[in-house]
C-alpha cells in the first residue's frame, strides 16, 4: 500500500487510528502490538508473500541483537561474531533479492559463465530501507549506542513501522529507542502531524505526479522528434518530480509518525537551494547520507586520515550509495559521478566557489544535479545518451517547437509554484507569523482542507477513465 | 520524560514553536484533528454503507466490483499473488463516494491554474472541448490503409469501386476554436501520409473530409457548428457536408439542404469529450436530426441483435447519456437499411466507425445500405460483397480511430476465396495445393533433370530477394530424407503451364511439367504471400488455382 492511495487514506488509516487509540495510553506495549500488526498488514497488502521474508529479517535481527548484547561484556569475540553474522545475513538477503540477477547478468558476459542461472525474483518493496534499519539496530547494540530490545513485538515495530517502511526516512535505532519505550501523543503533536502529512500529500499528488506526467510525455517522444527546449523542460520536471515525490513521501511518513507519537528526523532540507554539491548532499535524503556516514564512512576512517584514504572512503561510500538506489550500471555511474564531483569540490573547488556570487553557486549546483538525474533516470544508457544529445541539439528536432511554447506558457503558473515550493520561503514566512497571528493558524487549517480535497480529487481523477470506444 | 532527538533542522525548531504555543493554538489544533479524522471516518463509512454501482454513465464503462478472494481451486490464491489487492484498489477508486464531484474539482483546479486543458482535452474558445491530438502514430495508419488499398485492388477486379473518406477530428476541423497558443499544424504530416498511402493505388478513391469541412467552418457558409462542442463527433450538419463532398467526388448530386426539416432531437447532449474533460460547467450541445419526406419508410435492421425499426433513429438513446447512439442504434457489426416497398436500388456497402452514423440517412436517400463496423464484424467482407451484390464500397473512418487501432486488416480475410469464386466463372481453372509454415529452414530439392536446376535457382533467388532467407538447394531423387523441403517435382498434371503444389507431411511440393511455369507461379506465390519479407505464410487448408497461360491470378479455393 502507498500513502497516496484512496484505500490507505480512507480505510487503512482510520482503522489503524481507531485500533491504536482504543488501547488505553498506559498500555504502550499493546499500542506497539497494534502498530506491529497493522504495519504487517500494510506491507502484506502490497507484498503478500515477502511479508514473511520481512518477518524472518525481524526474527534474525532480534536474535542476533540479543546475542550481541549478551556477549558484549564477557566475550567480545562472540559478540563480534554475532554482529558479523547478522550483517552477512542481512546483506545476503538484500544481495539475493536485489543484486543477484544484476551481478549474474554481467558475469554471463564472461566467456564460459554464460550458463549461470538467473533467479528473476521480484524486488520486495522497501527491502533496501528496512534492511538498513535492521542493520542499524545490531550495529547500535554492538556499539552500545542503544539498549537491546527484549520485546520482539517492540523490535518488530521498529523494523516494520508503516510510516517509514516503504520509502524511509531510514531511522537509526538509537534515534527511536526511547520512543519505543516511552512516547507521548498529544493534541499539538497530532495536529502538527496532520499538517506535515497533508503538506507531503500535496507535494506528492499535486506537484510530483503532475511534474511526472510532463516528464513522461517528454521521455516518450520518439527518437529525433524531441526539441532542445522540450528536453530541458522534461529534465527539469523530472528534477521536480523526484524531489517532490521523495520529500513528499518523507513528509507524509514524518506526519504519520507524529500522529502516533514518533518524531522522525527530517529527510530533506530544501536540497535545490544548495550552493554546492557538497551542500546538496547535506540536504538530500539526509537519513541515507547519515546512515552511510555513521556505518561506513566513519568506520573506514572518514576524512581524518590521509588524503588518499579519504578519497578511497568517499569512493566506497558513493559507490555504495549509487548501488543502493538500484541494481543497474547507471546507478553505479551516478554514484561515481557524485564521487568525482565531491572529490573535486573538496580538494579544489569549494574554496574558490565561495568567492563567486551566490547566483553562480546555485546555478552550478543545479546544473550538475540535473545531469545527475539524467544518469539516474535512464537505466537504458543509450536512451540516456540520446536524451543528453537532444539537450544540446544533437539529434534533436530543432531548438523549440510551437508545442513547447504552448506548454511553457500554460505551465508557467505550475512551474512558479514548483520553484517556490523548492525554497524554504513560504514555510519561513508562515511560521514567523504562525506564533502571533490567529489568522495564519486559520489559514493553515484552510490550506490543509484545501490540500486534502484537491489531492483526493486528483487521486479520484487518476482512476477516472471514460471509455470512449466501446459502443460509441 | 522522553529524551528528545537533537534539534538538527528548522522543522524541529518550528515544531517546538508549535508545541510551545500549543495552548494558544489549541482550538485550531482540535479543529484540524476533528476535520481530518472526520473526513477519514466519514468517507470510510460512506464507502462501506453506500451500495456498489455496476455501471458509470459518465465514463460509459462497467465499474469494478468487490474482487474475488479465492479461485475455486486454490483458496487464498488471489491474496497471495497480489491480484486481490490490485483489484481492490480499482474497486475502491471506482466506488469512491462522490466520484464525479471530485473529478469536477480536479477539472476546475487545472483550468484555474491556467493549464488550458484537463485529461488531454483542451478547453477551446466558446467552450469547445477539443481532444488534444496525440503524437501521430504513422504505423497504425499504414496498417489500416494498406489492407484497404489491397482490398480496393481486389474489388477493382470484381468491378466494384472503393472509396476511402477520412474524417477529421475536432482538432483538424475546428481550428479556429483552439487557444491562440496551441499549434495548428501538428497533424499535417499525418494527413499528408494518409494521402500518400491511399495514393499508392489507382484503384482507391481517397477523400480528405477534414480540409473541406474546415473551409466551410471557417467561412460564413455554415448555418451552425460542424462539430459538437462536448463530443468528438461531427454534428448532423457536419455529416451533411461530408456526405455532399463524397457525392460530388462520385460525380453525383447531393440532396440540397433545403430538402430537410431540422428536428432538435435533444438540447442536453453531453458527449464523450465532456465526460473526459471533467469540466462540468460546460453547457450541453444540441443534437439535430435532418428529417426528409418519407424517411419513416426506411427500415433499419441491426443484424447483430435482430432488432429493427422504421426510420434511422433509435430514440430510446435520447433518454440516456449516450445520445449519439440514437443514430442507427449505435455501433453494431452489421446494419442493413432499405426503403420499404421500393424498387431495387444501387447497393452501397459502408464500412465505418461511429462518425458515419450521422451521415447514414443522407446516403440512404440514394442507395440501399449494408453498414459494417469491422471492430465488431469478423466475416469475410469480400465474400459479402459477392453474396450481397454490392455495387459500391465506401469506407469512412475518423483519423483518431485509424491511428489508434488496426481495424481494417481483416479486409484480407477470405479475399482470395471470394476472388476465386468470382473468377471461377470467367477463367478455366486447374488446381494447386499449398500449405506450410515459415519458409526459413527449408531446402529446395529438385529433380536431377535438365531445366530444373534453373527453376530451382529462380525460386532460390526470388526467396532470397524477397525474404532474405538463403535456402539450401539440392538435386536429388529421394525427397523423403528431407524434413523440411520445397520440392520441385515433375509429377502431377501434364498440361503445359500448369503447376501443382502439394503438402506431404511437413514438405511443400511445387509440381509442374514445365520449368518456366515454376518460375512464374513461384514469383506469384511469393508476391502474394511472402511480401514485406516477413517470411511467414499460413494458408487455410485448401487449394491454389492458377492458370498461368491466361491470367495472372492465384486463388485459394476451399
Amino acid at each position: 500500500m502507498v500513502f497516496s492511495s484512496l484505500e490507505f487514506l480512507f480505510l487503512y488509516l482510520p482503522a489503524t487510528l481507531l485500533l491504536y487509540f482504543a488501547v488505553p495510553k498506559k498500555y504502550l506495549q499493546w499500542r506497539n502490538v497494534v502498530l506491529l500488526v497493522t504495519s504487517l498488514i500494510f506491507y502484506g497488502w502490497g507484498e503478500p508473500v515477502y511479508v514473511f521474508l520481512m518477518i524472518a529479517t525481524i526474527l534474525v535481527d532480534y536474535v542476533f541483537g540479543f546475542l550481541i548484547d549478551k556477549y558484549r561484556e564477557a566475550q567480545p569475540k562472540k559478540a563480534k561474531g554475532a554482529l558479523v553474522a547478522a550483517v552477512i545475513i542481512n546483506l545476503g538477503i538484500l544481495g539475493v533479492f536485489k543484486y543477484y540477477d544484476f551481478v549474474v547478468s554481467n558475469l554471463r558476459l564472461i566467456p564460459g559463465l554464460g550458463g549461470l542461472p538467473m533467479l528473476n525474483l521480484e524486488l520486495p518493496i522497501g527491502i533496501s530501507f528496512y534492511t538498513f534499519q535492521a542493520l542499524s539496530y545490531v550495529i547500535d547494540i554492538y556499539r552500545r549506542d542503544a539498549r537491546v530490545q527484549k520485546n520482539p513485538a517492540t523490535f518488530g515495530v521498529y523494523v516494520t513501522l508503516f510510516p517509514q517502511l516503504i520509502a524511509g526516512p531510514i531511522v537509526r535505532y538509537k534515534d527511536i529507542d526511547e520512543m519505543l519505550r516511552y512516547r507521548e501523543e498529544s493534541v499539538a503533536l497530532f495536529a502538527s502531524g496532520i499538517r506535515t502529512f497533508l503538506a507531503g500529500f500535496a507535494k506528492k499528488i499535486l506537484l510530483a505526479n503532475i511534474a511526472g506526467e510532463i516528464w513522461s510525455a517528454q521521455a516518450a517522444i520518439a527518437l529525433g522528434k524531441r526539441t532542445v527546449v522540450g528536453s530541458w523542460l522534461g529534465m527539469i520536471f523530472y528534477a521536480f518530480q523526484i524531489y517532490f515525490d521523495f520529500s513528499g513521501y518523507s513528509d507524509m511518513a514524518i506526519g504519520l509518525g507524529k500522529m502516533f507519537g514518533f518524531r522522525f528526523l527530517e529527510n530533506f532540507n530544501y536540497p535545490y537551494i544548495a550552493r554546492s554539491i557538497t551542500d546538496f548532499w547535506r540536504r538530500w535524503h539526509m537519513s541515507l547520507s547519515t546512515w552511510f556516514r555513521e556505518y561506513v564512512y566513519f568506520p573506514l576512517g572518514g576524512s581524518r586520515r590521509s588524503t588518499i584514504v579519504n578519497i578511497r572512503n568517499l569512493f566506497v561510500v558513493w559507490l555504495l550509495t549509487g548501488v543502493w538506489h538500484g541494481a543497474s550500471w547507471n546507478y553505479v555511474l551516478w554514484g561515481f559521478y557524485y564521487f568525482v564531483l565531491l572529490v573535486i569540490e573538496k580538494q579544489v573547488l569549494l574554496k574558490k566557489l565561495q568567492n563567486t556570487p551566490a547566483f553562480f553557486q546555485h546555478l552550478y549546483t543545479l546544473f550538475f544535479v540535473l545531469f545527475g538525474w539524467l544518469l539516474f533516470v535512464f537505466e537504458d544508457m543509450s536512451a540516456g545518451v540520446a536524451y543528453l544529445g537532444n539537450m544540446f541539439g544533437v539529434g534533436a528536432a530543432g531548438f523549440a517547437s510551437q508545442l513547447d511554447a504552448y506548454n511553457i506558457l500554460r505551465l508557467l503558473p505550475f512551474i512558479t509554484i514548483c520553484v517556490v515550493a523548492c525554497t524554504p520561503l513560504p514555510k519561513r514566512l508562515f511560521y514567523r507569523l504562525y506564533e502571533n497571528h490567529m489568522w495564519v493558524k486559520v489559514a493553515a487549517y484552510a490550506a490543509g482542507v484545501f490540500a486534502l480535497v484537491l489531492g483526493v480529487s486528483y487521486l479520484v481523477n487518476s482512476s477516472y477513465n471514460p471509455f470512449l470506444y466501446f459502443r460509441f | 520524560m522522553d529524551k528528545r532527538p537533537e534539534k538538527n533542522t528548522e522543522q524541529d525548531i518550528i515544531l517546538d514553536i508549535q508545541l510551545r504555543c500549543a495552548k494558544k493554538a489549541r482550538l485550531v489544533d482540535l479543529l484540524t484533528i476533528f476535520t481530518f479524522v472526520f473526513a477519514l471516518f466519514a468517507t470510510a463509512i460512506l464507502f462501506i454503507v453506500l451500495p456498489d454501482k455496476t455501471f458509470s454513465e459518465q465514463e460509459n464503462r462497467a465499474l469494478q466490483q468487490f474482487p474475488k478472494v479465492s479461485y475455486y481451486d486454490k483458496p487464498l490464491g488471489r491474496l497471495l499473488d497480489g491480484s486481490f489487492t490490485l483489484e481492490f484498489a480499482k474497486y475502491y477508486a471506482d466506488q469512491f463516494p462522490a466520484r464525479d464531484f471530485f473529478v469536477g474539482i480536479k477539472g476546475m483546479a487545472e483550468i484555474a491554474l491556467l493549464k488550458q486543458e484537463n485529461n488531454s482535452v483542451i478547453l477551446g474558445r466558446d467552450g469547445y472541448l477539443i481532444t488534444r491530438p496525440p503524437e501521430p502514430d504513422l504505423s497504425t495508419l499504414r496498417d489500416n490503409i494498406d489492407p484497404i488499398r489491397d482490398f480496393a485492388s481486389l474489388m477493382k477486379k470484381m468491378n466494384v469501386p472503393v472509396t476511402l473518406a477520412i474524417a477529421g477530428r475536432t482538432y483538424d476541423v475546428m481550428k479556429k476554436y483552439l487557444p491562440e497558443t496551441f499549434p495548428k499544424t501538428l497533424s499535417d504530416e499525418l494527413w499528408e501520409y494518409a494521402r500518400y498511402l491511399a495514393g499508392q493505388s489507382k484503384d482507391l478513391l481517397y477523400i480528405n473530409l477534414a480540409d473541406p469541412l474546415r473551409a466551410i467552418a471557417e467561412s460564413s457558409r455554415a448555418s451552425g457548428p460542424l462539430y459538437y462542442r462536448t463530443d468528438h463527433h461531427w454534428t448532423t450538419l457536419g455529416a451533411y457536408y461530408a456526405y455532399a463532398e463524397i457525392m460530388k467526388a462520385w460525380g453525383e448530386t447531393p440532396a440540397p439542404l433545403s430538402e430537410f426539416t431540422i428536428e432538435a432531437a435533444s438540447d442536453s447532449f453531453y458527449g464523450t469529450t465532456w465526460s473526459k474533460a471533467g469540466l462540468k460547467w460546460i453547457k450541453p450541445d444540441t443534437m439535430e436530426y435532418f428529417r426528409f419526406a418519407g424517411d419513416e419508410d426506411f427500415i433499419t435492421e441491426i443484424k447483430d441483435t435482430g432488432k429493427s425499426f422504421y426510420g434511422f433513429y433509435d430514440r430510446s438513446y435520447l433518454d440516456k447519456k449516450d445520445k449519439y447512439s440514437s443514430f442507427i442504434g449505435g455501433n453494431n457489426g452489421r446494419v442493413d437499411i432499405t426503403r420499404a416497398g421500393s424498387e431495387k436500388r444501387e447497393k452501397l456497402l459502408i464500412m465505418k466507425d461511429s462518425f458515419a452514423h450521422a451521415m447514414i440517412p443522407f446516403f440512404a436517400m440514394h442507395y440501399d445500405l449494408v453498414i459494417l463496423d469491422l471492430r465488431y464484424f469478423s466475416d469475410s467482407v469480400s465474400k459479402l460483397v459477392l453474396t450481397e451484390g454490392i455495387d459500391r464500397v465506401l469506407i469512412v473512418g475518423n483519423m483518431e480511430n485509424l491511428t489508434q487501432s488496426v481495424i481494417y486488416r481483416i479486409l484480407g480475410y477470405g479475399a482470395d476465396e471470394a476472388l476465386a469464386a468470382y473468377i471461377k466463372y470467367s477463367y478455366p481453372i486447374r488446381d494447386i495445393q499449398v500449405n506450410g509454415n515459415s519458409i526459413a529452414g527449408y531446402t529446395i530439392v529438385y529433380p536431377d533433370k535438365p531445366g530444373y536446376a534453373e527453376a530451382a535457382k529462380t525460386l532460390h533467388d526470388a526467396i532470397l530477394e524477397r525474404t532474405g532467407f538463403d535456402l539450401m538447394m539440392e538435386a536429388s531423387a529421394e525427397y523423403d530424407k528431407f524434413d523440411r523441403a520445397l520440392v520441385l517435382a515433375d509429377t502431377g498434371i501434364d498440361i503445359d503451364g500448369l503447376i501443382k503444389i502439394t503438402v506431404e507431411g511437413d514438405c511443400l511440393y511445387f509440381r509442374s511439367t514445365a520449368p518456366d511455369g515454376i518460375t512464374g507461379v513461384v514469383n506469384l506465390f511469393l508476391d502474394t504471400y511472402i511480401k514485406n519479407g516477413t517470411g511467414a505464410f499460413n494458408f487455410p487448408e485448401g487449394y491454389i488455382y492458377a492458370d498461368l497461360v491466361n491470367t495472372d491470378i492465384i486463388a485459394i479455393m476451399p
